[in-house]
């Protein structure tokens, strides 16, 4: 174990330093601001969060994001775990391509690539078209308004962020150790499994955290692309500041979201570890 | 990373992760075969198939000053979030992989809080900070508040490439005489780059993309793209947002395929020059 | 509530102002107050349109230059008027917003002594802005399944799914659908508000099932009908006009029973320009503007005289028209006032159950 490693680690907490300093000007200003407008308006009390806790639809509503949330995350794993292996790991001219593909729905606008899901999902579209053309069903599905619909919108936008997460985090994983591990006769699936996976565990964290937290946040694609279930928190708090200018109510709703949020990562991160497994600072 | 030559991997693995691959392709391309059709589209409402063609809403797009405007606005804000953004995750990555304190699962919450707030609220609140300072409508406000949001974007891609990294490798140039920040910077850095490029791509896209704090802190100036998307949304969608999209979608492949040249032909002078000097 | 929050805002703004007292006097004051005035508004083509008949116009005739702000955003209004630095002259503001912002005190007391108002319908002139543009909620239809005016015509027929089976289409809120519910259930205009809640969601119960779509941004349902994807909406007039009469689009939509709406001219408390602001006002609010803009985007104008200067081919597509006016329910905002929240926090729970 290199001594020199392990200590000056006091001097690296400076680091932190500018982002603390943005955090507390940008960000803890405004939720201390928040906080008081949450227990003073309409009226001083906790009656904004006793509501929010109390009426069945803030609870269904949080359930379904958390829900949606984590749906999208798992999709958006399967299906980029082996599009950035491929990016990760080979080369070749279909590879390029992909890395064009790959960032292309980040230049559409969110209006424009709704529509198009909307254009490709619908009744007339050209899933069903190929669907029924294929004969496996006989008159058009209803894929659009359903939760399956807004998982595709979502995951449409995310699965970049979760490709470009995993991608780093696989970029550093020397395959040389896969080499080794099949000389000493382990099989490639094997060698993969056992090495490359766990290795590339701080992207899946990385990404998996950035996806969940970020489908949160959602609201205005389930808005379009769902159905009358697939409501998110994001939506009514947006609704009470914007509209019903109850900002205590949106404030508090905010407030929970947050809480709830980091409670379930914290408790997540004692089970998984993902601090440790972002960087709990392998000193050798 | 050195790359070794192709590993003979079984077919069956090679044929599915080809085929995974090609239908996440498909997938990423297919709204593509429908925003790029209406951005020709004679009508002034999102139609498909379009019945008639026209270029108005490319004239419309690349005339217009406030549609030409936004965008260059939009780059700068992005170009500095992202410019920020690395810095400050990075460091904060570094700081928390390495500053062994109990505080480190609290600080990570901390750092990734600025992802759990809905914008409308941030939005709101941030907004009688800038209100005061005179700040509304100014670039570096964005930039600001962007720069917050798009850190935690940093700090995870750094921290887990940091993590994948080998500890020896510093360890070894510290053992030479590196002092510490040599190391770092010379050694760790390069090293991490994948990740450190990832998060700043991330954060480059986020404020590219972000439009409710962006219709807060921007005035009647500074307007960013996604804010002009969204004006006129109340009284319609007209296929001007498609020309926009294709037009920087055009942009993008053209840059990356300029990118690949320029890499080609570094790599084909270094060969070349390589082969000289042997 | 508001002080409090105020009180805390101006402390903050407080310290902060301390670190910047040496910027704050590079900034000069917004040069020549007096000379511009910026107008906020709800973007779009109706800005492009209110451009060419209200701007230009009053630049022209008063030297006044005008800014434009779009779109219209109440949490910012209010935002920017809790910390006192309001940037917005003129708002064009919506119904349903005009008593939450008198709740939140976030309009000046317009003068009336200083505003032209002998031709405006007093229904719309407040002591906090001036009703300029009527628009409609209105039953929208394909016109690629309905082909020969076999559409339904009024709400009753709307919820009858026995009769007309179709793809339906409603907004993701309470929001003109109580009124709906009950004009579908035959209770007549004036015994509509105040809105008996409970009966409204108990006839909303019956169609709730064959609702396909609940759209929450009015894009969605002008798409949806233009795509075919589906046959009945509610739809805002201007929107299903132009769709069917610019675009040639295959949808159309009844007159009967429509929902009115009003947009009206506000001053935001703290403006910078309140006197430009009034001279705007009354420059717009002049029969021969507001029928210019009404020949541009079919909303109703308020002013009488602005009517008379139309044709028949524009009036049959106004709201305010005598003809489709004696056909609509007007909503009622002052119900909206008290009942908004309670009605979208309802709302929520039924969509969910």
């Amino acid at each position: 174990m290199a001594p020199q490693l392990r200590r000056g680690g006091g001097r690296f907490g400076w680091l932190l330093l500018p982002f603390l300093a943005l955090f507390a000007l940008l960000f803890m200003v405004p939720l201390v601001q928040l906080a008081i407008v949450s227990v003073t308006d309409p009226v001083p009390g906790l009656s904004n969060y006793t509501r929010a806790l109390t009426t069945p639809v803030y609870w269904k509503v949080f359930t379904t994001t958390f829900n949606v949330a984590a749906g999208v995350t798992l999709v958006a794993l399967v299906l980029g775990y082996p599009t950035a292996y491929v990016l990760a790991t080979m080369r070749g001219r279909w590879v390029a391509v992909l890395w064009a593909l790959v960032l292309i729905p980040f230049w559409t606008s969110l209006l424009v690539r709704t529509y198009a899901w909307m254009v490709i999902l619908g009744r007339r579209g050209i899933v069903n078209q190929v669907v029924q053309g294929l004969g496996l069903s006989d008159g058009p599905l209803d894929l659009l308004f359903t939760r399956f619909s807004v998982t595709v919108g979502m995951v449409y936008i995310l699965l970049p962020f979760m490709i470009l997460c995993l991608y780093a985090g696989m970029r550093g994983i020397d395959t040389s150790l896969l080499l080794a591990a099949e000389n000493l006769g382990a099989t490639p699936g094997r060698a993969f499994l056992r090495i490359f996976v766990p290795l590339s565990l701080p992207g899946v964290v990385s990404g998996g955290l950035i996806v969940f937290i970020s489908a949160l946040g959602y609201y205005i694609t389930p808005a379009l692309l769902g159905g009358r279930t697939d409501m998110m928190v994001a939506l009514l708090i947006d609704e009470q500041i914007s509209q019903l200018f109850n900002w205590g109510m949106g404030a508090s709703l905010a407030f929970i979201l947050l809480f709830v949020t980091l409670g379930v990562f914290l408790v997540a991160n004692r089970v998984v570890g993902f601090d440790r497994i972002l960087g709990a600072g392998r000193e050798a | 990373m050195r790359r070794e030559p192709r590993r003979r991997r079984p077919p069956a693995f090679q044929v599915a992760l080809a085929a995974l691959s090609v239908l996440v392709g498909v997938f990423l391309i297919l709204p593509l075969f429908v925003v790029v059709p209406i951005s020709f589209s004679g009508s002034s409402f999102l139609e498909f198939p379009p019945r008639s063609f026209s270029l108005r809403w490319y004239r419309e797009y690349l005339a217009s000053h406030t549609w030409i405007d936004s965008t260059f606005n939009s780059v700068k804000v992005a170009i500095l979030t992202a410019l920020f953004a690395t810095v400050v995750g990075t460091c904060a990555a570094l700081a928390l992989q390495r500053w062994r304190t109990r505080f480190r699962p609290a600080l990570t919450g901390v750092l990734l809080s600025p992802m759990i707030l809905p914008h409308i609220v941030l939005a709101v609140s941030v907004y009688a900070v800038f209100a005061r300072l005179k700040l509304i409508g100014s670039i570096w406000a964005l930039v600001a508040v962007y720069t917050l949001l798009a850190t935690p974007f940093v700090y995870l891609n750094v921290s887990a490439a940091l993590q994948s990294l080998d500890p020896s490798l510093e360890q070894a140039a510290l053992s030479l005489g590196a002092t510490r920040w040599r190391a770092l910077w010379h050694v760790t850095l390069p090293l991490v780059r994948p990740g450190i490029v990832a998060g700043a791509l991330l954060a480059m896209i986020l404020a590219f993309d972000e439009v409710v704090i962006a219709i807060f802190i921007t005035g009647t100036t500074a307007i960013t793209l996604p804010k002009t998307m969204w004006d006129g949304i109340r009284t319609e969608i007209n296929p001007t947002i498609a020309a926009v999209s294709t037009c920087l979608i055009v942009t993008y492949v053209l840059l990356l395929g300029a990118s690949a040249a320029l890499r080609a032909r570094a790599l084909a002078t270094g060969r070349a020059r390589a082969a000289v000097d042997d | 509530m508001s002080v409090s929050r105020r009180t805390f805002l101006r402390s903050i703004g407080a310290g902060a102002a301390a670190v910047t007292a040496a910027r704050e006097f590079g900034f000069p004051a917004r040069a020549h107050a007096q000379k511009t005035l910026v107008v906020c508004g709800w973007g779009g083509t109706t800005t492009v349109a209110q451009r060419e008949v209200y701007f230009r116009p009053f630049e022209k005739e008063t030297g006044i230059k005008i800014i434009e702000a779009t779109p219209t955003n109440y949490p910012k209004l209010k935002a920017m008027v809790d910390s006192g630095n309001v940037e917005w002259d003129v708002v064009d503001t919506a119904d349903r917003m005009i008593f939450s912002g008198v709740r939140e005190n976030l309009f000046e007391k317009l003068d009336l002594r200083a505003l032209d108002v002998k031709k405006i319908d007093p229904r719309y002139v407040i002591d906090v802005g001036v009703g300029h543009k009527a628009w409609s909620t209105l039953l929208s239809y394909s016109t690629r399944k309905y082909t020969s005016g076999n559409n339904p015509k009024t709400w009753a027929e709307f919820y009858d799914v026995q009769k007309f089976p179709a793809v339906r289409c409603m907004r993701a809120a309470a929001f003109d659908n109580l009124e709906i519910a009950l004009m579908a259930d035959g209770v007549p205009f004036d015994k509509i508000y105040p809105i008996d809640v409970d009966r409204a969601f108990k006839v909303m119960s019956r169609i709730k099932s064959h609702v396909k779509v609940w759209w929450s941004v009015d894009a969605q349902p002008v798409q949806l009908l233009t795509d075919g994807e589906i046959d009945l909406t509610t739809l805002s007039a201007a929107r299903i006009i132009a769709l069917r009469d610019k675009e040639g689009a295959k949808a159309d939509c009844e007159w009967n029973q429509g929902i009115v709406h009003m947009d009206w001219w506000t001053v935001p408390r703290g403006a910078k320009n309140k006197e430009g602001a009034l001279q705007f006002i009354n420059y717009v609010m002049q029969a021969k503007p507001q029928a210019a803009m009404s020949n541009q985007v079919p909303f109703g104008p308020t002013n009488r005289d602005a009517l008379a200067l139309l044709e028949p081919t524009v009036l049959k597509n106004l709201p305010t028209s005598p003809d489709n006016l004696k056909r609509q329910l007007v909503s009622d905002r002052n119900w909206y006032a008290e009942n908004l929240t309670k009605a979208e926090e309802r709302m929520k729970a039924w969509l969910l159950s």
